[in-house]
């Protein structure tokens, strides 16, 4: 996997972390944006318009026995575009693996990624608020 | 009609009180504590003035123009006394008005960006204040 969400700054308590269950054989980069599924269950990214549920905070190792993993749901993070460009303010959601895309009316049914807090032109890494609600 | 004036803080919620966040500003730029704020690239707080402004919320702390900071702590949760420009029901989400520091129902393109949170209580119209829950609502 590349394009890996990195830590510019974590809010709330520590990022906010969540637990989710997730299977033992998959193996999870940290810093991976996550999806969510039932029943309260992340997976790695992969699809436009995938459900987020927050950012791996910690590597998960394929077969080492754990079942759960921490995902930070509140904190300002290093995203990439997906291609298409976004503006500074704009609501953005999962696009493809690890990518961001700004969001279009239907894509508003899902839950988003967070606000862009700055302009991206294609496939550029841009800070993105996430978790603030706004 | 004009332009509001500055939110006040009802209640700052999170932890830190506020969940306050840092964001660049223009030195020459004088910002009122209180004030809307809108996000431009990069990083960067100005006061908004239209209602295609992207909210990043509310000015914790005053900045005089041309004292030297280039930054503002900026409040991004709690409860805050904002005026309304128009008719508005308890729990519409809300984004800018065309007037500074004052909100309005948002619209279908207005969701698209930051908004401002969700109304608290009845406006009748123009110019009163309601409590405005931001932060809160929303992924």
């Amino acid at each position: 996997m590349a394009n890996e969400a990195v830590i510019i700054e974590l809010l709330g308590n520590g990022g906010n972390p969540v637990r989710f269950t997730v299977a033992d054989g998959t193996g999870i980069t940290k810093g991976t944006l996550m999806k969510l599924s039932d029943p309260r269950t992340a997976t790695a990214t992969g699809a436009d318009n995938d459900p987020f549920c927050g950012i791996a905070a910690s590597e998960k190792v394929a077969n080492d026995g754990q079942t759960s993993i921490a995902c930070y749901t509140c904190g300002i993070f290093d995203l990439t575009d997906s291609g298409a460009g976004i503006t500074a303010g704009e609501r953005v959601s999962i696009k493809a693996a690890n990518t961001i895309a700004k969001v279009a009316g239907a894509d508003q049914l899902f839950s988003d990624v967070g606000i862009a807090l700055e302009t991206a032109g294609a496939g550029e890494v841009i800070a993105v608020l996430i978790g603030s609600g706004l | 009609m004009a332009a509001g004036a500055v939110a006040t803080i009802i209640e700052l919620l999170g932890n830190p009180r506020g969940r306050p966040i840092r964001m660049t500003v223009a030195d020459g730029t004088g910002i009122l504590k209180g004030t809307m704020l809108k996000v431009t690239d990069p990083r960067t707080a100005a006061a908004q003035t239209a209602t295609a402004d992207a909210f990043i919320g509310i000015a914790a702390a005053e900045k005089v123009a041309n004292d030297g900071n280039t930054s503002i702590p900026v409040y991004t949760y709690g409860i805050f006394g904002i005026e309304a420009q128009a008719a508005i029901m308890a729990g519409e989400r809300l984004i800018p008005a065309t007037e500074a520091n004052k909100v309005i129902k948002a619209d279908a393109a207005g969701i698209l960006k930051a908004t401002v949170g969700t109304a608290l209580e009845e406006a009748a119209g123009d110019t009163e204040v309601i409590a405005v829950l931001i932060g809160g609502m929303g992924y």
